[in-house]
């Protein structure tokens, strides 16, 4: 008898993958104040630091919890999926952070066409590789009625 | 060495990847959550993993001040590729032509997305 179902394993990954998406938006939040991101360097590690504000430690703070639960749910999704299913998923945290970043308005990022059209190639590859998987049919058969990632 | 750094980068990445299904084990057969939980954090492969993850961070960083981010970031997809090869070699998953279809789509739209 296993702790997780392959289905929970897989609601898992939609968790880790939506934990991930926040702490990553999060970051670019904080690192947006810094105009500096395009030449990060270890050397300017430590001024970024110091230059951080209350608000903006919290929010950090906050990724970084975040990003550490994503890591418990993804480990625990792996004791049910192989890596070579679950991995390619996680890039789904690719196309939330570009939708958000261009949508919410706190980071206002600009859309561009190659960067749509690579979040669409993107999307596709994530849609085959969920459903390429052949593997515990008779999962992947009572999962079938509504679940939110079939695996 | 730019690009030895982006290479080390792209095989941390799928290392961990590798440890932490090792460290997923914890959770096969045992009696209950927290317990496996418990196990999960005593375990050498999470904190390997934990570490591993963290060096990446590190050799990302360090990348990102000698190459350009829209140089780099299209060439971290390979950690895809790179993934499935080390799951189906040290793993031995098996991968169908669909799963390698599609982990192709997804290291070339990586790439379209920050080539531009």
């Amino acid at each position: 008898m296993e702790i997780i179902s392959r289905r929970t394993a897989a609601c898992f990954v939609a968790v880790s993958i939506i934990l991930t998406s926040c702490a990553q938006l999060l970051f670019r939040y904080v690192m947006q104040h810094f105009h500096i991101l395009e030449d990060l360097s270890y050397a300017d590690l430590s001024t970024l630091i110091e230059a951080i504000n209350a608000t903006d430690g919290w929010m950090l703070a906050l990724g970084i919890v975040l990003y550490a639960s994503s890591m418990l749910f993804w480990i625990l999704a792996l004791s049910r999926l192989d890596v070579s299913l679950a991995y390619p998923l996680l890039s789904a945290s690719y196309v939330i952070v570009y939708v958000a970043a261009v949508c919410l308005p706190p980071l206002h990022e600009t859309a561009s066409l190659s960067k749509l059209l690579g979040t669409l190639v993107m999307a596709f590859g994530i849609v085959i590789v969920s459903l390429g998987n052949t593997q515990d049919r008779a999962s992947v058969n009572s999962a079938r009625s509504g679940g939110p990632a079939r695996s | 060495m730019d690009y030895a750094l982006l290479i080390l980068t792209i095989s941390l990445l799928a290392a961990a990847q590798i440890v932490q299904k090792q460290a997923s084990r914890q959770f096969l057969g045992a009696a209950s959550l927290p317990r496996a939980l418990r196990a999960l954090l005593c375990s050498k492969s999470f904190w390997l993993a934990a570490v591993l993850l963290a060096l990446a961070l590190s050799t990302w960083l360090a990348t990102l001040s000698l190459i350009e981010v829209s140089t780099a970031y299209p060439l971290l997809g390979l950690s895809f590729v790179l993934t499935a090869l080390l799951s189906r070699w040290l793993l031995h998953e098996e991968i169908n032509l669909r799963r390698w279809a599609g982990i192709g789509l997804i290291s070339a739209g990586a790439a379209m997305m920050l080539v531009a």
